[in-house]
């Protein structure tokens, strides 16, 4: 049970231009935006959720517009659910890992509530939609009312363990993707104690595109192994232009040992995440035809 | 009486009007407001389930929406179940199945099936399992239950069929 009820405080903005005048109070210091809550509410049950403001934003229509293409160029808005997701043709036709990382969310309940902003924002190193995020090397927009609109790159969103290219006193509004070339290949791969409600202990998501078995193009990203999600990028540089064979893949395995340094905790050690990725590398690679 | 709000909307058809705090979890409102205790507190975590609700026909965990939430919204609660014609069949089918024993998963595993039952998905063992992944039993080892949706489903399309 929750501890002095009242001290917590939920502002309801009456539509979006009035959330970003209340973001702008005290340069959004204080402000917690809230959606989907299916984190927020676990840290608030267990007592880590001290009283502050939230903003709730979950009946803002402009940050609701679900997912549209436009042109080559696929923009999903920031409400948009893991549900909506993963049923989404458009996503399973040009982002299978991303439409399978949001059928991996939780369970139903959780990704009919659970949203893609919340998903980045909370920024957990095990956040399943994440490494396809980037991977698929998405666009964050995010807007406020002293600087208006902006982008960031995803790659340049994580800073550090929970620490954000995003400011106190801006929303994100929508992720976008550009739509790859249908010769891309992908992979994703979610590694946990159970089919379903279980936090990853190793998670990749990999794109590549071939031409007589010779690397056209690749991405390998991960979570679960780093105090953020992250793109192997020295390793792809390896890779590019080299053809596939039993050696590169036994090579890239040494890389991987070389480039990440997972850590011991409550869900798994070291030696096991390395391990593992190891594993998903070697089948990535094995599974590319 | 510092920060409350009033929050009005229905639960299984009937308007509901209450005062409290928004952070409070509509769970708890739901139980102790409304005295509607069918919807249980299993984990307060989202990992089991009992605590599952429908919002505008969708599948929540409740102890995972602030009450601020619930303005303007369709509730369904497992109380509002067998009003429902496929509700009441899938009640039946658990009964007939064993799929309950102590009955504390049983009000979430009846909202996950019917969310299942309605989707007009394929009743296969893979897909019911997956709807159902959301909500924990610790009597059952789950099969009854499965069976319990797989019949409901036939019997539901066997009603549809006749009537239509």
């Amino acid at each position: 049970m929750v501890e002095r009820l009242e001290k917590y405080i939920m502002l309801q903005p009456k539509d979006y231009k009035h959330l970003l005048a209340l973001l702008a109070i005290d340069n959004g210091k204080k402000n917690v935006i809230f959606a989907g809550g299916t984190d927020l509410m676990v840290q608030f049950h267990s007592g880590h959720l001290r009283p502050q403001r939230f903003i709730n934003i979950a009946h803002l229509q402009e940050l609701n517009q679900g997912i549209m293409i436009d042109d080559q160029v696929v923009h999903i808005g920031a409400l948009t659910t893991h549900a909506m997701i993963r049923n989404h043709s458009s996503i399973q036709k040009n982002f299978p890992n991303l439409s399978h990382a949001a059928s991996l969310v939780g369970a139903a309940a959780i990704q009919n509530r659970g949203t893609i902003a919340g998903n980045i924002v909370n920024a957990s190193p095990a956040g399943d939609l994440l490494p396809a995020l980037l991977a698929y090397e998405a666009t964050l927009e995010v807007e406020s009312l002293q600087r208006g609109k902006r982008s960031i790159p995803y790659p340049k969103f994580h800073l550090g363990y929970k620490k954000l290219a995003i400011q106190e006193d801006e929303v994100l509004t929508r992720v976008s993707l550009k739509i790859p070339s249908s010769d891309r290949q992908h992979y994703y791969r979610k590694v946990g104690t159970r089919e379903a409600q279980s936090i990853s202990k190793v998670c990749m998501a990999a794109t590549i595109s071939t031409v007589n078995r010779e690397i056209q193009h690749i991405a390998i990203a991960l979570a679960s192994v780093a105090p953020t999600p992250l793109r192997l990028q020295r390793l792809e540089g390896d890779l590019l232009g080299q053809k596939i064979s039993s050696s590169l893949i036994k090579d890239a395995l040494e890389a991987v040992n070389r480039d990440i340094s997972p850590i011991d905790d409550i869900r798994s050690n070291q030696q096991y995440r390395l391990r593992v990725t190891q594993n998903l590398v070697q089948d990535f690679l094995e599974s590319v035809h | 009486m510092e920060n409350k709000i009033t929050i009005k909307f229905v639960t299984n058809g009937d308007a509901q009007e209450v005062l409290t705090w928004p952070m409070k979890r509509a769970l708890d409102v739901l139980r102790e407001d409304l005295k509607l205790t069918g919807t249980k507190e299993g984990c307060g975590e989202g990992e089991c389930g009992a605590c599952s609700i429908l919002i505008d026909g969708v599948l929540v965990n409740s102890c995972l929406v602030p009450v601020l939430q619930l303005q303007g919204k369709d509730i369904t609660t497992i109380e509002g179940v067998s009003a429902l014609k496929s509700g009441k069949i899938i009640q039946e089918c658990f009964q007939e199945s064993g799929g309950t024993q102590c009955g504390i998963c049983t009000p979430g595993m009846v909202l996950a099936s019917l969310c299942f039952v309605q989707s007009k998905q394929e009743p296969s063992r893979e897909r019911i399992v997956e709807a159902l992944a959301g909500n924990l039993c610790r009597c059952t080892g789950y099969t009854k239950i499965i069976t319990a949706v797989e019949t409901a489903c036939k019997r539901v399309e066997q009603v549809e069929t006749n009537n239509g």
